[in-house]
Formats: C-alpha cells, structure tokens, sequence
C-alpha cells in the first residue's frame, strides 16, 4: 500500500510539473527499497503519460511537455546509480531522425518525449542525418521501428532512398517505418513505401503503440 | 485589371477583376515558364528591408567551417556563439540566401545555458536602428504594376528569441522554470522595436509591412500568443495604421487553436494561411472567424511539390479550395512561401486562377471545372 502511495504521487508530481515533489518521492522510494525498475515503469512512466495525454488535449503546451521530459532525465540521473545490473523494461526499440538536408527537431522531439513517456527506447540519430547512417543505424540496433522527420517538401524525397536501400540489404520486411512532418501527405508515404504517416505526434505514438502489441 | 491593382484591390477591402495569383520573388526561379505565368497575370510579392540594425559595443567577428557559418558576439559581459548551416550557392545570391531561395538553418544558438541570458541581454540593450529605403524604392521603381514591394521586420521580440536566440528547450523550459530573463529581454526587444523600429517601417514608403513569424499553435501556444504576440502586434499596427500601412503576418502553421486569438490580433493581413493537409484549419472556417482580415493562401507544397504529384492533381486541389472561399472576397493566392514549385504546377495553377473570375460563384467554379 505504501509503496503504491509513494509511486502514485511520484506519478501525481511528474503530471503537475512539480520537480522538488519529484525528488523528494523518489528518494522517498529508494528509501522504502522500492526498485528503480519499478520507480520508473510505474511512477516516472505514468506520469509522462499523463503529461502526453494533457498535451493532446491542449491542457499543456510545448512548454509543459519538454519540461516534463527535462525532469525525467533528471530523475533518471538520480536513480542512475541505483539501477546496476537491473534491466529496466522497455516497450520496444525505435530508431529516429530528421533526413538529411532537413535540420528542424521539434517536431522529431515532441515525437520522442511522446514515446518515451510510453516506455519506448528511443535511438535518436539527430537531425540532417546521412541516408546511410539511417540504414547503418537499422543494421546496427535492430528496431522495431524506424521513423523518419521532414519539415521541409525539398527534403522529404530522401526518405524514399532510405526505403529502397533498406530493401537493398533485405532489412525493410524487418522493421516498421513511419514518416512525419509537415508536408507528408498519405499518398506521399504510400507513393515511398512507408507502413504509416502522419503530421500529428500522438497519432504516430498510438500506432507505433498499435504495432509492438499495446 | 493589372497584378498591383488586383493586390491593392483586395487589400483595401474591395473586390477585384479576378481572384490574384502571387509568388514570393525570391521563391520565383526566372524562366520560359515563369514568363508565361507571369503574362498571364502572376503577380509579384517583393520583400526588401526597411532598416539597417548596428550593435555598436557587440563586437562580432563570423568565421567558416565547412557549411557553417560560426559568429560569435563578444560583449563586456562574456562571449555567446551562434551556428548556422548555409545552402549551396549561399553568399552568391541576394538577401542571405542559398540558391533555391532558403535561409541558412540554425545548428546552434547563442543562448544554450541560463548565464548565458546576460550577454544576450547586453546585446538587445545595444541594438539600434536607422532607416534604410533604398531597396524598397528601387525594386518598386523596377517592379511597376507587376505586383507590390512590401517592407521587412525582424521576427517579433519573443518569436525572435524562439527561432533565433535561444536553444529551445532552454527556451520552453525557462518559460515555466526561469522567466525572468526571457520576460526581460523580451521588454527590451520590444521598447527597442517601438522606439526606433516601428517608426522607421512606418515611413518606409511600401503600402505593407510584413513579421515573418511563422506562427504555428504548436509552437506558440495560445496562453503565449496571448500574452506576448498581440501586444507587440498591437503596438506595431498602430504606429502603421497612423501613417496608412497595413501589418502583414506569416502564419504558416497550423491555426486551428489560435483562431479566435488571430481575429482578436491587430493584424490586417494573415500571411501564408496554409490549409489541409499541411495546416489545420481550412480556409471556409478561416474566413468565418477572421472577418476582417485579409487571408493570403499558401499553397500547400504536399500538393504541389511533393512525389506524386500532378497538374491535375493541383487544379482539383485548387479548385475544391476555391469552393470554400466562395465569394472570394480577402483572399489571394501564393504560389508557395518555400521553395520553389514545379514548372507543371505552377502552369496548373495559373491555369484555374485565370478564369478565378470575382465573384467566386458555383457557376463560376463548375465553369473551372468543366474548362
């Protein structure tokens, strides 16, 4: 009973922004000989998600939902040393980026917060990334998804090459790919070969939730 | 009628022979197509500068590596480095921009810790303003009745510090954690603006003066909309309304969640409105709820540009737009506020726009269709 209380307030302090509420039920946790795994899957993760679901419903803004993100890192920087040889369970495994040419991140980040606050690890290869350094990063990490950010209607083009060198190396079948930003259009992702696109995060989140079985 | 008297038509509240059709020049590659489109009544939007900006104090010195573009600002009070990634043929070209027309994109920005506000705040107490009208007078001179040259600001105090001062997560983050010095310099961007700036786009001698804002709900939120960007609005619309000229905003974002804030902005003319697919408001809904502005469209480059696309892929798209704006009063056509688009749908636009014959009627639309 205590040691839900004390997740479930931690949950509360991340939804309300609170960070020295945050800090405090963590090491309150820690104290109770709560384990960090669990000190994020139930109390850090919940919490993030209940940020995301405010931020769909335009309770918070952009402003909200990155600083719930900064304060998660630094609950993780605390519970860091903690953690050990503990494996944290995570939903799945998705590579990211903004293609080359193409160097706007917000919306790439909001994306990235979004997944995971739903306990997703993320790969985040950063923006104007290479066309091979996404195909070398599929080889390398093995993801369950592989998503891809263009903001500009100049840049988008490129994710086409990228799918068709996945194909080159037979990795296509093996990770799902869904492309967003600005101007991707439905036909767009179908003309490329995509598995979904859409220009809203939440809705990427729910189906890359749809696609690791939640 | 010619382009200009289409544009100034439509912006004095009046209706014109035909629905305009713009481009930005910049945006506007010169060719056999772009002479075609232009005969056949493509107007021009010219945007030239209306100041020169000093920092006298701030001493600045730019070094290259690469495709970046490092300039670093050395106060009396610490140092700030800015990055930016410049396009092919940067430098060669007019206005800072590579050769399709884009801005260099910013890689790193001065302010990327909280102890760096102070310089940065140095730098805005420094800033100053004079008046420069040559580029104005001369493209309008070179332009003549083929469009209209309209007077550049910076971005507006606080959008200026969110797209180009302050690394963005410092930025958002501080809005909850550390407002203090983002509230500051925004007071003094903003009395800089009204004291020097406002004045100078007021006498400039273009009818319109035009924020590049880029105004997107996700970015701006409605609680900063509200508090930071109609005030700042309203101080510069009313310096140009005394002296006859018009603000002209770029919005090219999705607006949905701002719309009843932009009706409540002294703005005359939204800029850039982007409809679905790209944005999120479409533009019947645009026109209900803002109705006393002028809305130019932005053609969606999703339609125009990206893969798969067609001229009759745009000529449908355009003609289920003009449905929507049925009667076609405030509201003209852009090209595209990006890159550029393609010769074939440039030539499909221009196409419909020509028999875009005001008012906008059903009859007039099923006349479109039919052709």
């Amino acid at each position: 009973m205590a040691k839900l209380n004390i997740l479930d307030r931690l949950r509360d302090c991340i939804a309300a922004l609170d960070s020295d509420c945050v800090n405090k039920a963590i090491k309150e946790a820690l104290d109770s000989g709560i384990k960090p795994a669990e000190i994020i899957t139930d109390g850090i993760s919940k919490g993030q998600e209940i940020v995301g679901e405010k931020f769909q419903k335009s309770e918070y803004f952009l402003s909200e939902l990155i600083l719930a993100g900064e304060m998660v890192k630094e609950s993780l920087q605390i519970l860091k040393p903690h953690i050990g040889q503990e494996k944290v369970k995570t939903r799945g495994k998705v590579v990211i980026g903004t293609v080359e040419g193409d160097i706007h991140d917000i919306g790439k980040n909001i994306v990235i917060m979004l997944l995971q606050s739903r306990g997703f690890e993320v790969i985040d290869l950063g923006v104007d990334v290479p066309k091979d350094d996404f195909i070398q990063a599929v080889k390398e990490h093995q993801p369950q998804i592989l998503g891809m950010s263009a903001l500009m209607a100049l840049t988008a083009p490129v994710m086409a090459e990228i799918i068709t060198g996945l194909k080159a190396i037979s990795l296509r079948d093996k990770v799902k790919v869904i492309i967003g930003g600005a101007p991707i259009t439905t036909e767009f992702g179908a003309s490329i070969g995509s598995d979904y696109q859409t220009t809203d995060a939440y809705d990427g989140l729910e189906k890359c939730l749809e696609w690791v079985g939640s | 009628m010619n382009p200009r008297e289409r544009i100034l038509t439509v912006l004095r509240g009046g209706v014109p022979d035909k629905l305009p059709l713009v481009a930005f020049d910049r945006h506007l590659l010169q060719g056999v197509k772009e002479r075609e489109a232009r005969n056949r009544g493509l107007g021009l939007l010219c945007y030239r500068p209306c100041y020169t900006e000093s920092m006298p104090n701030v001493d600045v010195t730019t070094r290259s590596e690469g495709n970046l573009m490092i300039r670093t600002y050395k106060t009396p009070v610490g140092s700030v480095t800015e990055a930016l990634r410049v396009g092919i043929g940067y430098g060669q070209a007019v206005l800072g921009r590579d050769w399709q027309g884009v801005i260099p994109r910013r890689k790193q920005f001065l302010v990327r810790k909280p102890e760096d506000y102070k310089v940065l705040k140095f730098i805005v107490e420094n800033l100053h303003y004079k008046p420069y009208y040559y580029a104005i007078e001369d493209q309008m001179k070179r332009l003549g009745d083929d469009g209209i040259v309209i007077a550049t600001l910076p971005y507006s105090p606080l959008q200026r510090m969110l797209i180009e001062l302050v690394e963005w997560t410092q930025f958002y983050t501080g809005l909850v954690r550390n407002k203090e010095p983002i509230e500051e310099i925004y007071e003094i961007l903003e009395k800089r603006y009204e004291d020097e700036l406002f004045p100078i786009a007021a006498d400039s001698p273009s009818e319109v003066v035009w924020y590049g804002d880029n105004i997107d709900s996700i970015l701006v939120s409605p609680p900063l909309f509200e508090k930071y960007y109609l005030r700042t609005y309203a101080k510069c619309a009313e310096r140009l309304h005394s002296k006859g000229k018009l603000l002209n905003v770029h919005m090219d974002g999705r607006l949905k969640a701002l719309a009843g804030l932009i009706e409540k902005a002294n703005v005359d003319i939204v800029e850039a409105f982007t409809p679905p697919p790209t944005g999120d408001l479409p533009i019947n809904e645009a026109l209900s709820v803002w109705k006393k502005k002028s809305i130019w469209i932005n053609f969606p480059q999703s339609i125009s540009t990206l893969m798969g696309t067609s001229p009759d892929k745009v000529k449908k798209y355009l003609i289920d737009q003009l449905e929507l704006m049925i009667p076609g009063e405030r509201v003209m056509l852009v090209l595209s506020t990006e890159q550029r688009v393609p010769d074939d749908s440039m030539m499909a636009m221009v196409e419909v726009m020509e028999k875009a014959t005001l008012p906008l009627s059903n009859r007039v639309i099923e006349d479109i269709r039919s052709s």
